[in-house]
Order: structure tokens, then C-alpha cells, then sequence
């Protein structure tokens, strides 16, 4: 029973992860938006959050633009907050 | 993409490496930040924007962009166009920068200050680094650096970016410079001064600053003499791509045996340490077979990387560009196309990306098409797979028969890529366009540089297997083992799964062209990633095994399984077969439409039926049966 249970976490899981690799960028913005209502800014959010996969892997060729990485100074009190355009 | 990044709080102040392509600004960048860009010596590598940080020796945080080099700020290309954007500042939502680091190349001051006085019409406060000022003095150039800085009113540094310290004096002189916010002059002011002006500008310094203590003679000419010459040159470039390939072959052979003897044993003892089950059945025959069966191609990519290279730091690759232009100039493509093309080799993407540096619209378009027709990476392990379980491991002569059929492989869609180009060009009326290209300095490949981009090739490979092929893997087990065999099965139970099903319908299709349900099962994880074929065929087979022959790599179980005909029908799709998902979403991106992936996928699936349907029949006809 216990393989079956492990055999079935890990098919859910591979099978979340090539859904989202692959997810076309209309419905990618779709779900972010609907995830981060609110402010909320999670793990599965900022997974989801990228532009469209190269493939796992493929996207170290170096051909894709870096993004700006904003960042407040040190010590500030100032905080980045991240706003996501809705479409 | 629709999400949008804004900051509220104040940023550190960013400064922009600029200059003509190849004169080391990545090389800079990454002696700066501490990122691994990929840098090669010849132009047009970076394409895009990069941003990276750091913080200098007097504890200044710095942002630091890298961008594609370019001539003149007058673009022409759409990377330039980059360039162009982000230093006047007309980028959406992004601030010129605060000072402009102008990277020059010592050796070639003439062509080079040009773009120096263009950018400094703009206003923005600027440094020189005047980079491999070592190759300089080696070849008798002595430049008088602080009167250099006084003729162009701007402080000078010397660096040697490919060197370890060799940007400290920019570093110090960055810690003196004041940066703050500017806002640079319009783009028009540049062409307030006449091109002729500028470069009798350039001229004028050059004479006041620069002295040739004595003349070494340059060795790259030398060398270029036989090289370029129109009749050595392509032997001598036909020679070097035969023996790349015959080594993938002959040197590959004992560390993939040691890793399909690692993974099998890793097999048998987890099949022996587990009891039965639906999880030892995921790992050894989904896992282990479909993951391992990629695995052990790891060899041959770092082999022919380990070429390429070493033909990108020498110098070499711009030369090979230059003696293919009138072949490529035949069949209507700019000699600019062969950088592309031959990232192409790599992976499509960047290929399809590096495809930005072409001027023009209509050439890019048709580099773009034929760029996916190229042999990348991800297509090697199945051709060494069918290759290996095929043909013979016998020597023709000096040759070895694996190699030469990889050879006529990789041959075959560079052939075919120069008529579907001569076919495109043929469609549209626009006129050739001479190649303009800057050859590279020779130098000795940098052993560092070697041994960090076969790091990065494997990194590639390995994060692929590890993510998209393991979970792609795992799906197919999935559907493979599910469901079960029903009661009186005569078939092994695959046969009667989803994946199972699936093949078998799809074999309506392929059947003529040879291939069974199995590998219509293949074919389609094939779509997301190329190496994921062999993955499939590896737990497919391990499924459809029964004993033993689980344990068994998965070369000697498909010679056993398919006829000849079928193998090379197999090779024939995969020199054309419609490509992986991801670069026909990268076509769609950079054309702008997505008409462009879909007529891609649609004359690659054509050519690839049309190829494996004559390859099939001929060896059918010829006892391959």
C-alpha cells in the first residue's frame, strides 16, 4: 500500500511540474494573478512567475534577457514591492 | 510577459559596459560580478541585456549592465537596437544609466574610439577601459594613456578582462568617479556631427597618442594565409568538423561504459533490494531505464563541446563564417547567418536568438526557419543510440563507420537547411548583402575558459535530466503501467495501457514509414525535450521486457527489436523531426507571430515524413527488412 501511496505524490508531482514548465504564457499570467491577489506573494507564485520556460535547463544558453533584480539599499526602511499587471 | 517590477526605494547607481562587438565587455562583466556569461571571441555572442552587482573595493554597491556590442549607435540590427535603447534611456521603465563604461579593444583603437566620441555626444559621464592592452604591448602598440585621457576629457584605465586583477584599475577608478542620476541628450545629437568628422576625429588622437615601437608582425595573418585560403580553408575546415566527429565515437566509448555498467548495477540492486511493487517498477523501470538511458550520452555532448570550444576561444569560428559566405551567399543567406546556425548546434534557441544580429528583416526570418535544422544536442543521443545498436563498430580505412554516419547525419541537416533557404530566398525578391565581419586575434584556448564551459555544457545537461526528462520519465511510466494487462493478456502489459493505447493509434500514421507503437510512444515526450526519446524507448522496452532482459541497456534491446529500415527511418525523422515545444515558442517570440512556429512545425513534419517514408522504402527494398 505504502509504494502505491509514494508511487501516486510522486505522479501528482511530476505531473503538476511539466504542467507548469509547459503552461501556456496567457494562462501562466492567469494563475499568478489569481495567486497573488492580495499581495500574497508565495513559493508556488514566484515559481510560476517567469517568463516562458526554455526547457529546464536550456535557458543557461545565456541568450535570455537577466531581469532587473530590485533591491533596496542596505539599511533602508524602504521596502521593494511587487506589482503585477493585470491583462 | 505582463508582470510588471516596480521599486519604490532609491536604486544603486548602475553603470552600462558598451563597445564594439568582441572587445571584452562580457569577459568585464563577468570579471566584475562574478556571472559566468558565456564569452567566445568572435562578435555578436551577447545579444541582450544583462544586469549583475557588486560592490567595489571602497564598499560602493554598483549595478552593472552588459550589452550587445555595436559599432555605432545608429543600429542597425535589433541587438543594437538594445544597446541604442538602453543607453539613451528610451527603454519602457528603465533609467539611462548613471555613467557609461566605454570598453575598448587596444589593438584596433582606430575602429573603435569611433563609437567612444558618438557615445560621449550624449553626456553621460564616462570612463575608457581600455581592455587587452597586454595584446597591445605584445604587438608593439604603445598608447600614451594619461594624454589619451586628456584628448578625450575622460579618465582611462587599462585592463585585461580575461586576466584575474585585470579590472582592479576600473574598480579604483569607478570608487573615484561621482555617480549620480543623468539624463542623456537626445539620440539626434549624435548625428549632429558628420560620420567623416568623426573618424578624422579619431584619427587626430590616434596620432597624438598611440605609437608602433616596432613591428612584430601579425601572426594572426600569417595563420590566416592558410587558413582563408580559398582552397586549403574548406579542406582544412571539412577536416577539423570530420575528426570532432569520429572522436565523439571513438574517445566516448569507455566512460559511457562505465556509466551504463554504474547504472545497471544501481538497477539490479535496487530490483534485488525491493520487494515488487508499483514504486520499484517507477524506479527501475521508470527512473532508472528512462533516465539512465539519457544519462549515459553525457560523454559524447562534453566531447563535441570540447571541440566547439575550442574553435570558439581560438578565434577560428568568424574564419569558418567567412570561408561558408559564398556557399551560404549561393543560397541567398548573409555570411552573418553562420554564428547563429551554428548555435544552433547547441540548442536551437539561442541560435533563434542569436538570429537578432542580422540586419535584414527577410534574412533573419529565413536564418530563423532553417536554424531548428541544425543537429543540436539534445538530437545526439538518439542518433548515437540507433548508431550504436546498428551499424558496426568497424574501421573504414582511418575511419571509423560510427563516426561516418554521424558525420553524414550532422552533414545531411546542414545540406538541408541550405536548400530550404535557397527555396525561402527564392519566394522573396530581397537583394544579397555583403558580408561585414570583424576577424578575431588567434590566441591559445584559455584552459580556465575550457574547463568552464564544459562545466556549464554539463550543468545544462544534467539540470535537463534531472528536471524536465525526470518528470517527463515519470509520466510516461505512468501512463505506461496504466492500466493493467486484462485477464488473458497475450501482450506484455504496456500494450494495454494509456501509453499503449496512444502509440497504437498513432501508428496508423507511422506505420508506413516503420515505426511501431512503441516508438509512437516515443515520439511524443520527444516533443518536449529530444533526449526524452531515448528516455521513453528505455521504459517502454524495460515495461515491454519480461526477466533479464529489464537489466539490459537499451542498444542491444532495440537491435533486436526493429529491422534495419527501421532504425534508419528513425534517423531520418530526427534529422528533420518538428521541433521541441520550447523553440518553437522562442520562434514565436522573436518573430512575432505565432503564423512563423507553426509553418516551422509544419514543413519540418513534412520533410521529416517525406525523408523517413523514402529512407524506409529504399532499405526495405534493399534487404533491410
Amino acid at each position: 500500500m505504502w509504494q502505491e501511496l509514494v508511487v501516486a505524490l510522486v505522479v501528482v508531482f511530476a505531473a503538476v511540474y511539466v504542467g507548469a514548465k509547459y503552461l501556456p504564457a496567457a494562462w501562466r499570467i492567469r494563475i499568478v494573478n489569481r495567486l497573488s491577489r492580495g499581495g500574497s506573494d508565495s513559493a508556488l507564485v514566484r515559481w510560476l512567475d517567469t517568463a516562458e520556460s526554455c526547457g529546464g535547463g536550456c535557458k543557461s544558453c545565456n541568450s535570455c534577457e537577466t531581469p532587473e533584480e530590485p533591491t533596496a539599499p542596505e539599511g533602508s526602511k524602504h521596502r521593494v514591492i511587487k506589482l503585477h499587471e493585470k491583462r | 510577459m505582463g508582470v510588471m517590477e516596480q521599486q519604490v526605494a532609491a536604486r544603486s547607481p548602475l553603470i552600462a559596459l558598451l563597445g564594439n562587438p568582441n572587445c571584452g565587455k562580457t569577459a568585464l562583466f563577468n570579471r566584475l560580478t562574478g556571472a559566468r556569461q558565456k564569452v567566445a571571441n568572435y562578435a555578436g555572442v551577447t545579444i541582450e541585456r544583462k544586469e549583475g552587482s557588486f560592490t567595489s573595493p571602497a564598499g560602493r554597491a554598483l549595478r552593472v549592465l552588459d550589452l550587445p556590442g555595436a559599432y555605432s549607435l545608429s543600429a542597425q540590427t535589433p541587438d543594437e537596437a538594445i544597446t541604442r535603447d538602453v543607453v539613451a534611456g528610451l527603454r519602457e521603465g528603465e533609467q539611462a544609466p548613471d555613467a557609461v563604461v566605454c570598453v575598448v579593444n587596444a589593438t584596433n583603437l582606430r575602429l573603435n574610439l569611433r563609437l567612444v566620441l558618438e557615445i560621449q555626444r550624449l553626456g553621460l559621464p564616462m570612463l575608457l577601459a581600455l581592455n587587452m592592452v597586454d595584446v597591445a604591448k605584445k604587438r608593439g602598440i604603445e598608447i600614451d594613456t594619461a594624454k589619451l585621457s586628456q584628448e578625450l576629457g575622460m579618465p582611462v584605465v587599462e585592463t585585461v578582462a580575461i586576466q584575474a586583477g585585470g579590472e582592479q584599475a576600473l574598480l579604483d577608478a569607478l570608487d573615484r568617479m561621482p555617480l549620480t542620476p543623468a539624463t542623456p541628450q537626445p539620440l539626434s545629437s549624435i548625428d549632429a556631427v558628420p560620420v567623416e568628422q568623426t573618424q578624422r576625429e579619431v584619427r587626430r588622437i590616434l596620432a597624438a597618442t598611440t605609437s608602433y615601437a616596432h613591428d612584430t608582425g601579425n601572426l594572426s595573418e600569417k595563420i590566416d594565409h592558410v587558413i582563408l585560403h580559398p582552397v586549403a580553408g574548406p579542406i582544412i575546415l571539412a577536416a577539423l568538423m570530420f575528426i570532432i566527429f569520429q572522436a565523439v565515437f571513438s574517445w566516448a566509448a569507455a566512460p559511457m561504459d562505465l556509466i551504463t555498467g554504474t547504472v545497471d548495477s544501481v538497477g539490479q540492486w535496487i530490483g534485488g533490494a525491493m520487494s515488487a511493487g508499483p514504486l520499484r517498477s517507477l524506479i527501475v523501470d521508470g527512473i532508472i531505464a528512462g533516465v539512465g538511458g539519457v544519462l549515459v550520452f553525457l560523454p559524447q555532448i562534453l566531447i563535441l563541446f570540447f571541440f566547439i570550444l575550442i574553435l570558439e576561444d581560438c578565434g577560428y569560428l568568424p574564419r569558418a563564417a567567412f570561408l561558408l559566405d559564398r556557399m551560404m551567399g549561393g543560397v541567398g543567406l548573409s555570411g552573418r547567418a553562420f554564428i547563429p546556425l551554428l548555435s544552433s548546434f547547441a540548442c536551437a534557441i539561442p541560435g533563434v536568438m542569436a538570429a537578432r544580429t542580422i540586419q535584414n528583416p527577410r534574412d533573419r526570418l529565413v536564418t530563423i526557419m532553417i536554424a531548428p535544422l541544425m543537429t543540436c544536442s539534445a538530437r545526439l543521443p538518439v542518433y548515437a543510440l540507433i548508431i550504436a545498436a546498428f551499424i558496426p563498430d568497424r574501421q573504414i580505412g582511418i575511419f571509423n563507420l560510427q563516426g561516418l554516419v554521424l558525420f553524414v547525419l550532422y552533414a545531411l541537416g546542414i545540406v538541408s537547411a541550405m536548400l530550404v533557404a535557397w527555396y525561402m530566398k527564392r519566394r522573396s525578391s530581397s537583394g544579397q548583402h555583403p558580408l561585414m565581419l570583424e576577424l578575431p586575434a588567434y590566441h591559445w584556448p584559455h584552459l580556465q575558459t575550457l574547463a568552464l564551459g564544459l562545466w556549464e555544457r554539463a550543468k545544462i545537461f544534467l539540470m535537463r535530466v534531472g528536471t524536465i526528462i525526470l518528470t517527463l520519465m515519470v509520466l510516461v511510466w505512468f501512463l505506461s503501467s496504466f492500466p493493467g494487462a486484462p485477464e488473458g493478456a497475450t501482450q506484455p502489459p504496456i500494450y494495454y495501457s494509456v501509453a499503449g493505447m496512444l502509440g497504437r493509434a498513432l501508428s496508423v500514421i507511422f506505420e508506413p514509414i516503420g515505426f511501431g507503437w512503441q516508438i509512437c510512444i516515443a515520439l511524443v515526450p520527444g516533443m518536449a525535450a529530444r533526449e526524452v526519446a531515448v528516455g521513453a524507448l528505455g521504459t517502454v522496452y524495460a515495461l515491454a521486457g519480461k526477466g533479464d532482459e529489464v537489466a539490459n541497456s537499451l542498444g542491444p534491446l532495440i537491435a533486436g527489436s526493429w529491422s534495419l529500415a527501421t532504425a534508419l527511418s528513425l534517423l531520418a525523422w530526427y534529422v528533420y523531426a518538428p521541433q521541441c515545444l520550447s523553440t518553437l515558442s522562442v520562434v514565436r517570440r522573436e518573430t512575432g507571430s505565432a503564423k512563423y512556429a507553426w509553418m516551422m512545425a509544419g514543413y519540418m513534419f513534412a520533410l521529416a515524413y517525406t525523408a523517413s517514408f523514402i529512407t524506409y522504402r529504399v532499405a526495405l527494398a534493399l534487404g533491410g527488412g
